[in-house]
């Protein structure tokens, strides 16, 4: 098997014939890649499907459906757009991006960007979900053979320091998707050159104006795309005091619904205690959740544990959702206390009116998606993930980064600090 | 003192009395004396009579430390949580009526747990802050009492408000590899720091005395250090001299007043009489079966002053008359787009 290193070699050296390839043949190739990705019917779905079924635990209707929302928006025009961007790669050189476990196309994200770049990558893929990127990469590389050598997906075992040492010395830049703390390892591993997506949740609003069965209809979706496992699934919904308790019982109307028709896990997925797969660890953060609920006399709806949960809060604190579409209401007329949250804040689906100074507080916390509910999970090629235009990260000089060794060092004391903050109990 | 608070005394330190009829009382004394905790049983339909069985009191999860007030009586102490979950700075907060039932439970495990057999007074070493540092920590005045009962002259705390004192770490180290057996009390994550620093070091490794124990705790509360139990012990011997025989792990938390341990060297963890576990099932908070993993609850008698029936957030399966850790219910940290095979295990 070739090596991490020796791969990033290879796509490094085939920058300058990525930089010849025109808009026109990118496009051409990613709208026809995409397209038969789309489609559960294309041949390269029906050779992947039964391994992303395995390895996401989805159901196929789960999948298919997620799978449209994050690669709907980047067909056509919208593609077309992103791609005609100025920011170009004008040296050689790789990049690396860490991709997650979860949701299975996550790629689609970062690579378009880099397309548009003309970014040669090294995508790290997830040994618990190591079959999109490659299939998709082939497929490009199959349509147009620059793409073949200039992009790669590959498994190693992340903090390798035989294997990642020299690639977070050669990369000019490092994407990564992690936890707080492999986002803070990385930051000292790479310092300087590094864009990290750490772990985030969205929210719902839902205004006194807002039609209430629509609202909770659009909103069930949000939860359910993905199972509530990606940064933009709705995890809590600040909902006008009035409201709170109608919306709550509406939105578990409607989750209960939604689960004919975007099922959850596969009821014959291997349980265990990886997330997404109707897992222990979920099953009993949502017992856990709905005992709590009935310690402190909140109402909840909810039926099997794998069926959803919708609890009525009684203040505007949020917390994280334990998953398996466990929603958490929270009465709201006005900005809610979002300081614990700030830069862990993705995305809030919208119903209703959002008042400036709701929207402000959102942004203010780091907020860089907002949809109308139902919609939230359905991106466009144009957002931008945590407010980072990736293309142009991409496309950045190795030589303007930020100062090295005042970034690792800044990452340096964090992680100390918050560790000495952990130690006793 | 009220007469059960006499007698769960005298069951923790001496094991005079009966568990169930005391469990019974305990959990009656609950439902009188804390009330959300009566609300909770009145809405399920529990009637303190049902009490009579401590496994018909509905177990209290540990997040409601975190928004009510749990006291059966005037606190005496008030601990507080570290608050790793994020979200909230809602930490655990334990109002503790009953300080002297926490030393009599820490006298009645600690030493046979944790001390080297046949020892008096050791030389202890603490990498978990004192309780000037952090006054409001139950694990810190767990260590002040050790210390209290347990230290010898020359013991040192090695943890300021700055964060640990790893060189006064290394250097007390070095001076006690000729003397008697030592303990050192830490958390997973402060050994881990003191050992990256030993083997950072231009010293040579570390050969304590034979019969010299680690006393280790916490685990990593969902934190991907890039380490593994193993990893620890592999280290602890060659940098500190000291096979895996010397470890012992504890576990506690905030909402309890009473701790389990493994033997020395051992993963399974064992509660002492007075705080009976069981795994259940998350989806009908039954017993699960033997091997199947489920959520931990304990009835901790020690945790009369507040509820003594306490479901955690701790996964694990029951083997024999312990349980193994296997890790937390989903929900209390955030992800989302983030998690990484790594960080799942699966690597």
């Amino acid at each position: 098997m070739t090596s991490p290193v020796a791969i990033a070699r290879r796509l490094a050296a085939a920058a300058t014939a990525l930089r010849a390839a025109s808009d026109d043949q990118l496009l051409a190739v990613w709208n026809d890649a995409l397209a038969a990705f789309l489609d559960p019917t294309s041949a390269e779905r029906r050779q992947l499907d039964p391994h992303l079924l395995q390895s996401t635990g989805l159901s196929p209707a789960g999948l298919d459906h997620g799978l449209r929302s994050i690669g709907s928006g980047m067909l056509g025009e919208p593609a077309a757009a992103e791609l005609a961007r100025p920011h170009r790669q004008n040296e050689d050189g790789f990049s690396l991006v860490v991709l997650p476990t979860e949701p299975p196309g996550l790629i689609l994200q970062s690579l378009l960007p880099a397309l548009a770049a003309r970014a040669p990558v090294l995508f790290k893929s997830s040994r618990a979900e190591p079959h999109f990127a490659p299939a998709f990469l082939a497929a490009l590389g199959q349509r147009l053979p620059t793409l073949r050598d200039a992009y790669a997906a590959a498994i190693w075992t992340g903090g390798d320091p035989e294997v990642e040492a020299p690639l977070h010395a050669a990369a000019r830049l490092v994407v990564a998707y992690g936890g707080e703390e492999t986002v803070s390892a990385l930051h000292i591993a790479a310092p300087g050159r590094i864009v990290t997506f750490g772990p985030k949740l969205s929210l719902g609003w839902v205004g006194p104006d807002a039609d209430l069965e629509q609202a909770a209809r659009g909103m069930a979706l949000d939860v359910a795309t993905f199972d509530q496992r990606g940064c933009l699934s709705v995890q809590a919904v600040f909902v006008a005091p009035a409201a709170a308790s109608a919306f709550a019982s509406g939105l578990a109307d409607a989750l209960r619904d939604l689960a004919s028709e975007l099922p959850s896990a596969r009821t014959d997925a291997p349980r265990g205690l990886l997330p997404g797969r109707g897992s222990d660890a979920e099953r009993a953060g949502v017992r856990f959740a709905r005992e709590d609920a009935d310690l402190r006399g909140l109402a909840w709806h909810g039926d099997t544990l794998d069926a959803g949960t919708v609890i009525l809060e009684n203040d505007t604190r949020i917390s994280p959702s334990p998953g398996l579409r466990t929603v958490r209401i929270h009465p709201a007329a006005d900005v809610p206390p979002l300081d614990d949250w700030n830069g862990r804040l993705q995305g809030v689906a919208v119903a209703g009116h959002l008042p400036a100074a709701v929207r402000r507080a959102f942004d203010e916390a780091g907020v860089s998606r907002f949809a109308p509910a139902g919609a939230l999970q359905t991106t466009e090629a144009a957002w931008r993930n945590g407010g980072i235009d990736l293309a142009a990260e991409f496309a950045r000089s190795a030589n303007h980064r930020e100062p090295k060794l005042k970034r690792g060092l800044d990452r340096m004391h964090e992680r100390y600090a918050g560790a000495f903050r952990r130690l006793a109990h | 003192m009220t007469p059960l608070l006499q007698r769960v005394e005298r069951f923790v330190a001496a094991g005079e009395g009966d568990f169930d009829e005391l469990a019974a009382a305990a959990a009656r004394f609950g439902y009188e004396r804390v009330e959300p905790y009566r609300r909770l049983c009145d809405r399920r339909g529990i009637a303190p009579e049902a009490l009579d069985d401590w496994r018909e009191a509905p177990p209290v999860p540990t997040s409601a430390f975190k928004s009510l007030r749990l006291a059966a009586a005037e606190p005496r102490e008030v601990f507080r949580s570290s608050g790793t979950t994020r979200g909230a700075d809602r930490r655990s907060v334990h109002h503790h009526p009953y300080p002297d039932l926490y030393r009599a439970a820490v006298d009645a495990t600690f030493p046979a747990a944790c001390l080297p057999a046949g020892a008096g007074r050791v030389p202890i070493l603490s990498l978990i802050p004192d309780r000037a540092t952090a006054p409001d920590s139950s694990l810190s005045f767990m260590a002040a009492h050790v210390f209290e009962r347990h230290a010898a002259p020359g013991s040192a705390w090695a943890v300021q408000k700055g964060g640990i004192e790893l060189d006064l770490a290394c250097r007390w180290l070095r001076a006690r590899e000729d003397g008697e057996p030592v303990l050192v009390l830490a958390t997973a994550l402060a050994l881990v720091l003191l050992l990256d620093r030993l083997k950072g070091g231009s010293g040579r490794a570390i050969r304590l005395p034979a019969g010299s124990r680690v006393f280790e705790t916490g685990g990593f509360k969902g934190q991907s250090l890039e380490t593994t139990p193993d990893d620890i012990r592999r280290r602890v011997r060659s940098l500190l001299g000291l096979d895996r025989e010397a470890i012992v792990r504890e576990y506690g938390m905030t909402e309890l007043t009473s701790q389990a341990y493994s033997r020395p060297g051992g993963e399974r963890l064992r509660t002492p009489p007075w705080m009976p576990f069981r795994v259940l099932d998350p989806g009908t908070l039954e017993e699960a079966e033997d091997g199947e993993s489920g959520l931990l609850a304990f009835f901790d008698l020690a945790n009369l002053g507040s509820v003594c029936h306490v479901l955690t957030e701790d996964l694990g399966v029951r083997e024999g008359d312990a349980f193994r850790l296997l890790g937390r219910a989903s929900g209390a940290e955030l992800r989302g787009c983030s998690l990484t095979a790594e960080e799942l295990g699966a690597a």
